[in-house]
């Protein structure tokens, strides 16, 4: 199981990751990073929406409320050039960690 | 006590709304969000066969206490709960302004009646009714009674419990930043204007509207401007900031 510090981490990076992908909701996103991570990352689920709150604030996403084909109304997130820019900027750093981990701990060489 | 009855989820969800309600932390628009979030996931839960009411029960754990849920969204903005306070304190201002000011124009109106009606308008009127109208000023205790009664209803309501079928109401009128401020704007400048019209007629001011009156409609004006600033709808406070930058 990962610590709750590197959760929170984390988060910003796997939803801007995730929402590249195209449009998504909450709930989505949840059982997107539950199967990606084969339940190692365990989301609360109400903690994801403050953190979704807070990087439409920062102007990194944007959001709309539609109906889906169910009929039922959800609130769909989009990333916006914000947040794409903000996604390089973090993919090189977290590369970076990995890659200084990867040198010390003497694994095989990284692969970019 | 109560006969155990047949587990109903739209009431349970009802429910779970209004303990959401309850929390400082959590606006209008972040409730919505999380009850479709809470039908998702019970939707889920109910096709890997689980029943309506352990669904409910399991979505409802995994979403958090509405406390807990109230605190992450307030760590993450502190400024929310400040921001829903100053609106509650504006919009009660605002409120207690205009009635004063609806009841002083209607007072005026009242006891100078034969100013604002055509002669032959009151020549219908009964004469109990003329001498009540003309007397009004003196049964003050009567007319204090008028003023106050609908805050003490209101704060009755208040202390029951929530104001619950006017929930939907507010929403529905704060959903929108625009058509919040065109309503509230109306009805300022509406009230200001009669009071002005009728007060003008009354006193016979020839040479200005007076500086009082004029303070007046600008305070209101700017209470109006606040509650437009700090409307708790997250998506409209996200936007013009958007359209800011």
């Amino acid at each position: 199981m990962i610590s709750k510090d590197l959760v929170a981490a984390s988060s910003k990076p796997l939803v801007l990751s995730i929402l590249a992908g195209g449009e998504s909701y909450g709930y989505e996103i949840i059982q997107k990073v539950r199967e990606l991570s084969g339940g190692q990352i365990e989301w609360s689920d109400g903690m994801l929406y403050p953190v979704l709150h807070r990087l439409e604030r920062d102007g990194m996403i944007e959001s709309k409320w539609k109906k889906s084909e169910t009929g039922r109304e959800r609130k769909y997130y989009f990333l916006r050039s914000n947040g794409r820019k903000a996604l390089q900027a973090e993919r090189q750093q977290w590369l970076m960690v990995h890659n200084s981990l990867r040198k010390l701990w003497k694994l095989e060489p990284a692969l970019t | 006590m109560e006969t155990r009855t047949r587990f109903n989820l739209n009431a349970a969800i009802e429910n779970w709304q209004q303990e959401l309600a309850a929390q400082p932390g959590l606006a209008p628009e972040d409730r919505r969000e999380l009850e479709s979030h809470l039908s998702d996931s019970v939707a889920e839960l109910r096709q890997r066969g689980l029943n309506e009411e352990e669904s409910f029960w399991l979505a409802r754990r995994r979403l958090g206490s509405p406390q807990r849920l109230s605190e992450e969204f307030v760590r993450e903005d502190p400024a929310r709960v400040w921001r829903k306070r100053l609106f509650w304190m504006a919009l009660a201002l605002l409120t207690v302004q205009l009635w004063k000011l609806t009841f002083r124009t209607a007072f005026v109106a009242i006891t100078d009646f034969e100013r604002f009606l055509p002669e032959w308008v009151v020549f219908y009127v009964p004469f109990w009714l003329q001498d009540l109208c003309r007397g009004a000023g003196r049964g003050r205790f009567i007319l204090a009674f008028g003023f106050y009664l609908p805050f003490v209803a209101l704060l009755v309501a208040f202390a029951r419990g929530r104001l619950s079928g006017q929930g939907a109401a507010t929403r529905l009128f704060l959903w929108n930043r625009w058509r919040f401020l065109c309503a509230t704007t109306v009805l300022v400048l509406g009230v200001h204007l009669l009071n002005a019209i009728v007060i003008q007629r009354a006193y016979q001011f020839i040479t200005s509207y007076p500086l009082d009156l004029y303070l007046e409609a600008i305070t209101s004006m700017c209470l109006v401007g606040i509650l437009a600033w700090v409307l708790p709808s997250q998506s409209n406070a996200a936007s013009a900031r958007v359209e800011a930058n």
